[in-house]
């Protein structure tokens, strides 16, 4: 009996909790299989996987500052999966993440480093705003020139990464440098006014930020008009152009977003962590991002989990190479396996059942 | 918008409960802050790149292993931290019980000295002398020009070409301090000399196919030395200088003045005609034993002077003058009468340049 | 200074620098062609990369070395048709995950093989045409001194190009990605072509990795090929998808880095990072002039399902 005819002849309570269980067990069996390979692989190379895997979990899930840093570590890929996200929904790929957060940090940075004199209210709201618009401005042109010229945006934001490293290390060099430091970077906005930690954790206020921003795209793409067409036309844009929808203008407002969104991710490690914006600076959470809202399998209430085991992985990547002899390098191997493992496992009956492309 | 929910949007939130139970599991207790030991038992070092580079981070790395080594003190080598926050390293370091950690990048000057304020850890920073502070916040100095300086001398007397390369994977400040030293001395002995300037990109410490292809450019445009200041890039230059020696009588080959590590024992040091040695031995010594008697929270300048930088042996094929004329040189320094420029940021590098060899 | 010789140098570079990315260009214009988009490319060079280098320093010869980064591509390219059909993987994950995995695993195997050693290729490969073209002043040089595989490379291209453009199969390969139910319905298999031409774009991928490690640079380290394989992605869609053109497209690519390095030897007062942008620029510049309403296949990326569209 195939599922479909299954679903046909009998949808009930079993269905039910198939239906709801059935990619929770797909993720997990997916992450199983990537952990049993990649400890075939450190068992080729002579490392202990049990005291590996041990120790990541140890360190990063039970203790609280492990925890604390994961959830710090989150808070960026958080924001920037959205940004992916919400391109994505519309059928677009904003490659330029990498890009739109330099610039976004490299405003929020300068234009922090202005106001020390405003006090936190002040000081947040301007970097955040500076921000938010040097990412939307940064995907503008690539945004332009797919919405009036049909010219794929894959390449031209993949070309505006590159030319945002320069152009912001040419800037921080220069006229945005701290001349009282030797290494080039904008002056350093004071601990005192960046996001403080709730409580006596390490975990700051961009936690906060990050959360509001995941609620208020959820809003947008979930329960109004207007994130309704965006996925519409993301769905297809052939049928959003016979519903007369304004496929353009959809498209350039998808972009335009997702560009804020990267752009205030940038924000967000600017007033928190760094405090600054250093010339050779480039977190390349375009990737992981990416990584992220495929884990999240396109779905922006699974994306708050994933965000927090990239950010475990992250962390692992940290502190592991001291606990187990692993290298970094090793975990962007787990990370690509992972993925791989994922792309693989599609229970394609989900799919038809819930009558979804995936 | 449909007034029927589907369910599995509702149990797709179970995810997001989940996350917020280990979001209030994770505001627990802070760890308890390490009582600091009067005597320094472990030391840790964060390298932004991998300590097999053989450049800047493998040379911290190793003389700290050596000075713990000889010291009995444990040391712990965390690399490839990058350039982003490495808070978290630091508090887990910290978290670990290290009595002191050395942060070996320019980039981490300003996240390091916050760190040791905020959680008391005694750190060691690069060029950066206005965050010091006693019992938390020590300083090195690189004065590298002055050991550039030497190697400027060194290149401008042993050119045949009268044309000189600098090629640098970046603009980072210790870069910078050495570009300009070199540049006064091949100055001081050779002020019609051509100097090469070339920037192979923006932070390409990695980038060996592109080091390759603007050394070769610069050989091409005239070059028989090149003071290549790369990191990894640098295997891209000495490539670029193997390829184009080969076949080439003794006297028409192009050499190399490597920076930071001695390569003279590899596949990499056959045409090396010397390096910008830097040895943080002593310095590494003199800040645990500062740490230990409570005088930590200085600045250290690792100099000609106290050996934190020399000049590796020149190579044989050189001209013996050239080698004493070095020396002198040397002394010349050491005791005062010649003095070098320090300068950090690159537009002051561009500035120096441009007064020492217009073009 | 020798300008002659010094332009010389910058058109040699350039030429010998686009070669790796023009081999994973057009790899990926083959595999886009049937249809199947693979983001993973960067990953696939990186290991062929060190299969390669580590060939030839086991063995000895180049020669091997290139075959042997060429055969390791293949098998990329083999697993991942083959995933991306039969099993019906989403290709946009799992170009990600080769690209991670391949970073990664290659970095992690170098670690593991070498410790901190930083061994070099000592000798070089041939130049079989040395001298031939020294009456033709810069141009003349810069393109009869290559390394021996630089010809293969164009050659590969060619054929690349002739096959696609030209044959049954090609035409089969096309009809894959443009119309797979067109394919199906005249008694092709969509899948058979599909793999078929991801493992011609993971050889050719293999390869370009190969190139960088063997013949461009004489060793391997992590990281090596510094996203050539995102760049070749780029460029593949730049030059829609058509073998020579992809050839203009990384050539010029390559002389304006070059230009980068021409204008610091010239003296030029411009900030370096300011010329580092050029090249990036000049692509996005060329896609306006040039690539404006270019249509991709139309299965692009897409899983192919059957006929009848469910099962």
């Amino acid at each position: 009996m195939s599922p479909v005819s299954l679903a046909r002849s009998r949808p009930g309570f079993g269905d039910a909790v198939f239906h709801r269980l059935g990619p929770a067990l797909e993720s997990l069996a997916a992450l199983a299989l990537a952990f049993l390979i990649s400890g075939v692989v450190m068992l080729a190379t002579g490392h202990d996987p049990v005291d590996a895997y041990g120790e990541l979990v140890r360190r990063t899930l039970l203790r609280p500052s492990g925890l604390q840093e994961v959830i710090v570590r989150a808070i960026p890929l958080l924001i920037a999966g959205l940004a992916v996200l919400v391109a994505a929904r519309a059928g677009l790929w904003n490659i330029g993440i990498d890009g739109q957060v330099l610039v976004g940090a490299m405003a929020a940075a300068v234009v922090g480093s202005w106001l020390d004199a405003g006090g936190r209210p002040v000081l947040w709201t301007f970097a955040i705003v500076a921000g938010v618009l040097a990412g939307a401005v940064w995907i503008a042109i690539p945004a332009l020139l797919r919405t009036r010229w049909g010219i794929n945006e894959i390449v031209t934001t993949i070309m505006f990464n590159y030319v945002a490293f320069s152009l912001t290390a040419w800037l921080v060099k220069g006229p945005f440098r701290d001349e009282t430091l030797v290494a080039p970077q904008t002056p350093a906005i004071p601990p005192e006014l960046r996001f403080g930690t709730l409580g006596d954790t390490r975990v700051h206020i961009g936690l906060v930020l990050a959360l509001v921003l995941w609620l208020a795209v959820t809003v947008w793409l979930q329960r109004s008009v207007s994130g309704f067409e965006l996925r519409a036309v993301g769905e297809s844009p052939r049928a959003a152009r016979h519903a007369m929808l304004p496929v353009a203008a959809i498209l350039l407002t998808a972009l335009l977003a997702s560009g804020a969104l990267a752009g205030m991710a940038g924000g967000n490690d600017v007033l928190s962590t760094k405090g600054t914006f250093q010339a050779e600076w480039n977190p390349e959470y375009g990737l992981s991002a990416f990584a992220l809202v495929f884990l999240a399998r396109r779905n922006v209430y699974a994306l708050v989990p994933a965000a927090l085991f990239l950010g475990a992985l992250a962390y692992g990547a940290d502190v592991m190479p001291r606990a187990a002899d692993l290298p970094a390098s090793f975990f962007t191997l787990f990370e690509g396996i992972l993925l791989m493992v994922f792309a693989v496992l599609h229970w394609r009956p989900w799919a038809r059942l819930k009558g979804e492309r995936s | 918008m449909s007034r029927h929910r589907p369910i599995h949007n509702r149990l797709s939130l179970l995810p997001v409960g989940l996350a917020m139970l280990l979001v209030a599991q994770a505001l627990g207790p802070p760890t308890a802050a390490m009582a600091q030991d009067a005597a320094v038992e472990s030391v840790a070092i964060v390298t932004p790149a991998s300590r097999t580079n053989q450049g800047w981070d493998q040379q911290g790395v190793d003389n700290l292993v050596a000075v713990g080594e000889e010291l009995g003190i444990e040391v712990e080598v965390v690399e490839n931290a990058g350039y982003d926050d490495i808070t978290p390293i630091l508090n887990d370091l910290a978290d670990d019980g290290f009595d002191l950690i050395v942060c070996h990048a320019s980039g981490y000057q300003t996240v390091c000295p916050e760190f040791a304020q905020s959680s008391g850890v005694p750190v060691v920073v690069i060029e950066n002398p206005g965050a010091v502070a006693s019992a938390l916040v020590a300083d090195i100095e690189t004065q590298a020009q002055e050991a550039a300086y030497l190697a400027g001398v060194l290149a401008g007397l042993e050119t045949t070409t009268g044309t000189v390369a600098v090629v640098v994977s970046g603009e980072p400040p210790t870069w910078n301090f050495m570009t300009v030293g070199f540049a006064e001395g091949l100055h001081s002995v050779n002020p019609e000399a051509t100097l090469l300037y070339q920037v192979i990109g923006e932070a390409a410490y990695d980038d060996a196919p592109n080091a390759k292809r603007v050394t070769e450019s610069v050989i091409a445009a005239g070059a028989d030395i090149v003071f290549g200041m790369g990191d990894g890039a640098s295997f891209g230059m000495i490539q670029a200088i193997n390829e184009h020696n080969q076949n080439l009588p003794p006297e028409e080959v192009v050499m190399f003045i490597d920076v930071i590590g001695d390569k003279s024992g590899s596949d990499a040091g056959q045409y090396l005609l010397s390096s910008v040695l830097f040895d943080y031995r002593g310095a590494y010594t003199q800040l645990v034993q500062q740490l230990d008697e409570g005088t930590f929270g200085k600045v250290y300048t690792m100099s000609l002077e106290n050996e934190g930088v020399r000049l590796l042996e020149i190579a044989e094929s050189a001209d013996p003058e050239t080698v004493s004329h070095v020396e002198e040189t040397q002394a010349a320094i050491i005791d005062g009468s010649i003095e070098v420029s320090a300068v950090g940021d690159a537009d002051g590098v561009h500035g120096r340049l441009d007064e020492l060899f217009p073009r | 200074m020798n300008v002659e010789a010094v332009l010389t140098a910058l058109l040699a570079a350039a030429i010998l620098s686009s070669t790796a990315l023009l081999l994973a260009a057009v790899g990926e214009a083959i595999s886009e062609r049937a249809g199947l988009l693979n983001l993973g490319i960067e990953g696939v060079m990186l290991i062929s990369s060190l299969a390669a280098f580590w060939l030839t320093l086991e063995s000895g010869s180049t020669a091997l070395g290139l075959l042997g980064g060429g055969a390791a591509g293949l098998l990329c390219g083999i697993v991942f048709g083959l995933l991306a059909t039969i099993g019906r993987a989403d290709q946009v994950v799992l170009g990600l995950g080769t690209t991670l995995a391949g970073g990664g695993g290659s970095a992690f195997l170098f670690r593991e093989i070498y410790g901190s050693d930083q061994p070099l290729l000592a000798q070089g490969q041939g130049r079989p045409f040395q001298g031939l073209l020294d009456w033709l002043p810069v141009i003349g040089p810069a393109v009869a001194d290559q390394r021996w595989f630089i010809y293969v490379a164009w050659l590969l291209v060619f054929g690349a190009q002739f096959v696609v453009a030209r044959t049954t199969f090609g035409l089969r390969i096309r009809a894959a990605g443009e119309s797979p139910f067109g394919l199906e319905a005249v008694g092709g298999s969509v899948i058979r072509m599909r793999v078929a031409a991801a493992a011609i774009a993971g050889t050719l991928s293999g390869l370009g990795g190969a190139c960088v490690s063997v013949v461009e640079l004489g060793f391997f380290s992590p990281g090596i090929t510094a996203g050539a394989g995102f760049l070749a992605i780029a460029l593949a869609m730049l030059g829609r998808l058509s073998p020579v053109r992809i050839l203009f497209g990384t050539l010029a690519f390559g002389l304006l880095t070059g230009l980068d390095t021409g204008l610091q030897i010239a003296g030029v007062d411009v900030r370096p990072e300011f010329l580092a942008m050029l090249p990036y620029l000049g692509i996005v510049i060329a896609l306006v002039a040039f690539g404006r309403g270019t249509r991709l296949p139309r299965a692009l990326g897409k899983p192919y399902t059957g006929i009848a569209g469910s099962r």
